[in-house]
This record gives structure tokens, C-alpha cells and sequence, in this order.
């Protein structure tokens, strides 16, 4: 095997073949391999929990080494929470509903469906709101001032970030832009729903089911 | 940016005039527009590493002025300390980190035969994000408070919160690290994707050359360690901004836990700086294995052991965190683990070595930083080794860790980086470093390396504390702190010498107008054209191994021996 000196292959070669081996065309640069967008959207969202797993950790070893958690005299309430978790798992289901009514090319139907799913997201945003609101404790009171109001307020970022997306994509929606063949980015929308009701699956685990709450 | 402007038209005058497709025009906006070509980006990334680089190195070379000679008054205590926060918060996040997103950014898509990322504009976000956190942390310095940012780059001694930390610093340096960390996030997700969806046909993911593979695992890392640092920083700020008490210790009203930070920022920056070492393995393997004119010794035994330096990086970060001595041997264990992949690569580039073709291709420029990043390297190892098994846990506290850490993070990573420079430089802006530069740069990073960090190590052993700012005349520190200073002036010689040469070089344009495949390049990059057009490839070669344009030069005119080149 002798080795050729570099310069005897130049700049790619328009030829079919060079030296015995077949050349082809590269993947045309505006050409997007299926799966993409949606690996994209993985990786940030295992990105994302990693961030809400520091505050997690924060939370469980603040409480270990506290004498009482949450510190006494401090009532959140379990209320607001049930209602909360009840209207995310409702919402779950509408806003595959969206999906799925697209998929059928069934405009109206999924118009009715993301409507339906906006109006919960705005609840879950709004009682989200309003239970921080109504604590009575800041982030600068105790250490689970500080941890409630910023894991209740990760998901409430979350749940914006979501109305926000499904708002924009519906409204492509209703020009017309998706239909069975091309809707992958209301797909991506929707699992960016999916996510923030995830994460307040955590959030509520972590902060309610794993605390001493009277 | 200056440095980025090439002019394609320029070949070799030896170039077979080759006729190209006419390219369809730059579109100014989109995902395809000009700005958003992966090759800039990567220039742009690159401007600001080699900004922190030079200010990093001038923050290291005042530090050292105050060590190089007993009772000096240069600096007091606290000027210090606040200098070596800057020096680490520099020389990691806005350093060695955007220097190394620059690289992959511009290569990784080479490599793998793409014509672009696969999210355009979101890299260009992500530079964005690292600039205005530079930005941040540079006003930290000037910001109120900015003189009283002692506590080091792991923000641990101590935890910046609190009365004696007033002023809007800290906040300018907390938000500015996050921001840098968020943008590292967004590349990191943007290359891992690009390198599994956008690879040529027949480029299978066993036949991914080293360095993409290294910025694959690299970016998981990072993926999974840079979130839990913003979150800390996120806390931290909460802490600082509205008088939280989520890391100071236990008040009357329920304070929070001291022993927290610690473990979050070692948990996450531990493997972090493993982060910023793989792509400098994953260069050096690319240099060594075309310099020796044959494939790397063992294609699969490197991905492997790559993974597993990604993978046991995990495993070793309490043993940095004082308050872990019970789970001691745990982490002890870890951080021994993690080296053995590191050397399972070096020595698959001796083994690599061994049978090289032509001996006079070692005294290249790149593979002249290659040799001196094992040199370096295997000193790192071994201080690291040390370090991990030392029971009394007095070598992380004393100049030990200094060296250390420098001999097997900062030197070996820097050097990588240089050397990735000079051999894809060529590459990517169509011009030659200058290789005379580059051999004295070689000689005194190298040099200077040895020279600054090993007697670091025998100041360990003299007990020689760290964040030691001043030392009595009569001390046996002095001999050892004068020849750090010195190796650091040495240092930093070569850092000047790297970028003036790639001033000249590459910005004005005095470099040789470099060839397609100027060193008989292995892997894929080396079939565009230098420098690639926005499109990057016009045809592919097929891919059949590790090493598709070693098969094409070794090729029969037949095609006959289909899996030639594969190891």
C-alpha cells in the first residue's frame, strides 16, 4: 500500500466515482432527517429536569437536616394542589386531543380541543399564582419559603412556556398550516405540555407527598 | 469578526482547478443565512475564548507576582483571593469551555460529512448567551462589591451570601456563569443532535472519528452537569438578591444547610471538567493517528474508553467535598477509576505510534503539542492518582490540588486546544499557522506547564496551604513559588506567541493558503474544500470505515477490499 501525496485528490471531484470508491451527493442542506426536532426538544428537556433535580436535592437536604419541615406556623394547604393536579391530568388528555384531531384533518374538532386545553392551562397558571400569592411566607423567611416558591414557580414557568407554544401553534392551526401529512411542531407543542405537567407531577410529589403538611 | 473572513477563491497554485457547482446565493435571513454558518460561529466562539484566555493569564500572572518572592506587598489578602475567583471563573466557564464549543462547532459537522448544525440558529443563540455571560462576569469585577469576591471558583469559601458579600457583584457573576452555563446547554444539545441525526451515509456510529465521538460524550456530560450549576447559581442568587437562607446555616426561623453547596457545585463541576478535557482527547487522537499515517491503534478500544471517561467522571466529585469523609473511600475509588480509561488512550496512541511510517512527521507543529499534551498529561495522572488514595485528605487542601487539577484539567486542555487550532485550522479559514510559532509555542506551553505546576506538587508536599497569599522570607516555600512564577511567565509567553500567530496568521491573512487535505487527513473533513463553502461538501466519498479518506488514498483502482482501513 503506497501512500499518494495529498495533493493528488483535490477539492471534491464531480466525478461518480474517484479511485475505484463512488462518490455521492451530501444530505441537502435544507433537508431536516426525520426525528430531529423532536431529539432536540429530549435533550433539553433531560437538560430541564436535571436543573429541577438540583432543587430537588436543595429540598431534600435542607429538609434531613431541619428540625421540623415545614418550619411551625407554616400551612400551605392541600387544596389548590388536588385542584391544580386534577386540571393537569384533564388537559393531558385535551391536548392530545389536538393532536389527535389533526392527525384526522379534523379542523374543527381540534380547534374546540385547544380552546379547551388553553382555558385549563390558564387555570393551572392562575390557582399556580395564586396559591404562591396567598402564602403566607416569602423566599426570605425560611429556607422552604425559599424551595416552595421556587419549585412551585418552575413549574408555573413551565406551564407558561407551554401556553405560550400551543398558543402560537394554534394559531398556525387556524390558518391551516398542519394537517395529516405535516404536524410535527404542534406534536413538539404538545409535548412540551406534557413536560410541564410532568414536572408538576415532581413538583407536587416532592413538596407535598414527601412533607409533613396538616 | 475579521478572522473569519476567507476568500474561497484562493487554492494552492499545485490545486487542480476543480469545477464546483455554482453556489446558490447567501440567503440574510434563516437557517441558512451567512451568520448562522457554523464555521463563523465557531470563529465567534473562539474570539471570546482567546479574550478570557489573555485576561485569565494576566489575573494568573499578578497572582503570581505576589507569590514569586517572600513578604511581597502587591496585593493584600482579600485582592488576592478575589483575583483567584476571577482567574478559575475565566479560566472554566469562559475559557476553556467557549474555546471547546468552537472547535466542535466548526469540525463536528465536517466530520461527519453535514452541510450544517443541526439547529442553526440556535448555536448562534447559544454564542449569544456566552457572550453576555462573559459580559456579567466582567462587570461583576467593577460592580460593587467586585473587590470582595473572595471565595474562589467554586463560590464554596465562603458561600458568597450574606452581610459581608453586599453589593450587586456576586449577582453580576452568578447570573453571568448561568448564562454561560445555559448557552453551553443549548450547543451541547445542538451537536449531540447533530451527530446522531446529520452523519454522512455509511458513517455508523462505530465508524464516528474520536474527536466527534469525544464531543458526543463530552456534550451529555455537560447536558447533564451544567443545569444542576445554574440551578445552584439560581439559588444562590435567590440566596444573595431577595435574603433567602437556602445555603446559610440553621437560624431561628429555619435557616438552610452550608453543606449544600458544596456537594451541588462538586457533583456538577467534577465531571464538568472531565467535560473540557475529552474533546482535547479526542483531538489529540485524531493528530496522532494521522501524523503517524495509519489508523488509530484501536478504533473501538478509544470509543470505549472515551465513554467510560464520560461515565466514571460521575464518580469521583466527593472527594472534593470536605464534608464527605465518611463515604471517603467511595469517591476514592471513583476518581482512581476515571483515569484508567484516560490512560487506555494514551496508550493506544503510543501503541499507535509505535508503527509509525515516517518518523520526521512527529516534529510537526501539531503533533509537537500532541507529544507534550501526553507529557503533560501523564504527569496529571500521576498527581491525580496520588491525590485520590491520600487518606488525610491534606493534598485537596494544600498546593497539591493546584497542581493537580492544572496537570490534569487546565494544561492538558489548553495544549489540546492549541493543538486542535493548528491542525484544523487550516481547514477552517484555508490558511497555515504559522508551524516555526507553533513549535516554540509548543515548547513553552509545554515547558512552561512542567514548570509552573510540578513544583506546585512539592509545595503540597512542604503543606504550603491553598489560597496562600503571602509567606514569611524564612520559609521553605520560596524556591519552589519562584520557579511557579516563572514557569507561569513561561506560560504565558506561549499564549501570546498562539494568538499572535493566529493574528497574523489567520486574521491578516499571512499564513500559506492551505491546501484541501494538507496533512493526509483520515476522516471526512478533509474532503471539502479549505476553506468549506457555507454548504460545505459538493460530493461525499462512501464511507466504509473509521477512516474513509485513508481507504480512498490506499484504494485500488478496483474497488477491492472493501473494509480496507478499518483497524
Amino acid at each position: 500500500m503506497s501512500l499518494v501525496p495529498a495533493s493528488s485528490y483535490g477539492p471534491a471531484p464531480l466525478a461518480e466515482t474517484y479511485r475505484g470508491r463512488a462518490l455521492g451527493p451530501p444530505r441537502p442542506p435544507d433537508e431536516v432527517p426525520t426525528g430531529t426536532n423532536v431529539l432536540g426538544a429530549l435533550l433539553l428537556f433531560v437538560a430541564d429536569l436535571m436543573l429541577l433535580a438540583a432543587l430537588v436535592t436543595a429540598w431534600f437536604t435542607i429538609k434531613a437536616g431541619s428540625p421540623s419541615w415545614p418550619p411551625p406556623r407554616t400551612s400551605v394547604g392541600t387544596y389548590i394542589p388536588t385542584v391544580v393536579g386534577i386540571t393537569a391530568i384533564m388537559s393531558a388528555f385535551t391536548v392530545q386531543w389536538v393532536v389527535s384531531s389533526v392527525r384526522r384533518n379534523d379542523q374543527r374538532t381540534a380547534i374546540a380541543a385547544l380552546v379547551l386545553t388553553l382555558i385549563l392551562g390558564i387555570c393551572i397558571f392562575n390557582a399556580q399564582w395564586y396559591y404562591m400569592a396567598r402564602a403566607r411566607f416569602g423566599v426570605a423567611d425560611h429556607a422552604y419559603g425559599a424551595l416552595f416558591h421556587l419549585l412551585i414557580g418552575y413549574h408555573l414557568v413551565h406551564i407558561g412556556i407551554a401556553i405560550l407554544a400551543l398558543t402560537l401553534l394554534g394559531a398556525r392551526a387556524l390558518a391551516g398550516h398542519f394537517g395529516r401529512e405535516n404536524y410535527e411542531p404542534l406534536k413538539a407543542a404538545a409535548a412540551v405540555w406534557q413536560y410541564s405537567n410532568f414536572v408538576l407531577l415532581i413538583v407536587i410529589t416532592v413538596v407535598f407527598l414527601f412533607s409533613a403538611h396538616a | 469578526m475579521a478572522m473569519t473572513e476567507t476568500s474561497p477563491g484562493e487554492l494552492a497554485p499545485d490545486e487542480p482547478a476543480v469545477p464546483q457547482e455554482a453556489a446558490p446565493p447567501a440567503p440574510t435571513a434563516g437557517p441558512g443565512a451567512a451568520g448562522n454558518d457554523h464555521k463563523n460561529v465557531g470563529s465567534q466562539y473562539l474570539g471570546m475564548a482567546l479574550m478570557f484566555l489573555l485576561a485569565g493569564g494576566v489575573v494568573a500572572l499578578l497572582m503570581r507576582a505576589q507569590l514569586a518572592s517572600p513578604d511581597a506587598d502587591l496585593l493584600n489578602d482579600r485582592e488576592y483571593r478575589s483575583l483567584l475567583t476571577f482567574h478559575g471563573t475565566f479560566s472554566v466557564f469562559l475559557f476553556l469551555l467557549p474555546a471547546w464549543i468552537g472547535v466542535a462547532t466548526a469540525i463536528v459537522p465536517l466530520q461527519i460529512g453535514a452541510g450544517r448544525l443541526a439547529f442553526p440558529r440556535l448555536q448562534v443563540l447559544a454564542m449569544w448567551l456566552a457572550f453576555s455571560g462573559g459580559a456579567l462576569v466582567t462587570a461583576s469585577a467593577f460592580a460593587t462589591g467586585g473587590r470582595r469576591l473572595i471565595s474562589g471558583w467554586s463560590l464554596a469559601d465562603p458561600i458568597p451570601e450574606g452581610g459581608a458579600f453586599r453589593g450587586e457583584a456576586v449577582e453580576f457573576l452568578v447570573i453571568g456563569i448561568a448564562f454561560v452555563l445555559a448557552g453551553a446547554v443549548l450547543a451541547a444539545a445542538n451537536l449531540i443532535t447533530t451527530i446522531i441525526r446529520f452523519r454522512a451515509d455509511g458513517l455508523t456510529m462505530r465508524r464516528v472519528p474520536l474527536f466527534t465521538w469525544s464531543v458526543l460524550v463530552s456534550g451529555i456530560v455537560t447536558l447533564l452537569t451544567a443545569p444542576v450549576l445554574i440551578g445552584g447559581m439560581g439559588m444562590l442568587y435567590v440566596d444573595h438578591h431577595f435574603g433567602a437562607h437556602i445555603f446559610s446555616g440553621f437560624t431561628s426561623s429555619g435557616g438552610g444547610s452550608p453543606v449544600l453547596w458544596p456537594r451541588l457545585f462538586w457533583f456538577a463541576a467534577y465531571p464538568f471538567l472531565f467535560a473540557l478535557l475529552l474533546p482535547a482527547l479526542g483531538a489529540v487522537s485524531e493528530v496522532v493517528a494521522v501524523f503517524a499515517r495509519r489508523p488509530i491503534a484501536d478504533h473501538a478500544k478509544a470509543v470505549a474508553a472515551l465513554t467510560a471517561v464520560g461515565v466514571l467522571a460521575f464518580a469521583g466529585w466527593g472527594s472534593e467535598v470536605p464534608t464527605l469523609q465518611d463515604a471517603r473511600w467511595l469517591f476514592a475509588a471513583g476518581a482512581l477509576a476515571v483515569l484508567a480509561p484516560i490512560a487506555s488512550v494514551v496508550l493506544n496512541w503510543l501503541l499507535t505510534l509505535k508503527d509509525a511510517e515516517d518518523r520526521s512527521l512527529l516534529r510537526s507543529t501539531p503533533m509537537m503539542l500532541a507529544l507534550g499534551f501526553v507529557a503533560v498529561l501523564a504527569a496529571g495522572l500521576g498527581a491525580s492518582a496520588v491525590s485520590a488514595v491520600d487518606a488525610t485528605g491534606d493534598l485537596h487542601a494544600n498546593y497539591w490540588q493546584v497542581g493537580q487539577q492544572h496537570l490534569l484539567f487546565f494544561a492538558p486542555a489548553t495544549i489540546g486546544f492549541v493543538a486542535a487550532v493548528h491542525y484544523w485550522g487550516p481547514k477552517w479559514w484555508g490558511r497555515h499557522l504559522s508551524a516555526g510559532v507553533g513549535k516554540l509555542e509548543a515548547l513553552l506551553l509545554v515547558g512552561g506547564s512542567l514548570l509552573a505546576f510540578l513544583p506546585a506538587l512539592v509545595l503540597g508536599l512542604q503543606d504550603m496551604p491553598v489560597r496562600t497569599s503571602s509567606y514569611p522570607g524564612d520559609d521553605e516555600w520560596q524556591a519552589m513559588n519562584a520557579a511557579m512564577s516563572l514557569g507561569s511567565v513561561v506560560l504565558v509567553l506561549g499564549v501570546l506567541a498562539f494568538v499572535l500567530n493566529l493574528l497574523f496568521s489567520v486574521v491578516l491573512k499571512r499564513g500559506t493558503v492551505a491546501p484541501t487535505d494538507p496533512w493526509e487527513g483520515h476522516t471526512l473533513e478533509w474532503f471539502a474544500p479549505s476553506p468549506p463553502p457555507r454548504h460545505n461538501f459538493d460530493k461525499l466519498p462512501e464511507v466504509r470505515s473509521a477512516t474513509p479518506l485513508l481507504d480512498l488514498r490506499t484504494a485500488e483502482p478496483a474497488p477491492a477490499g472493501a473494509e480496507a482501513g478499518e483497524a
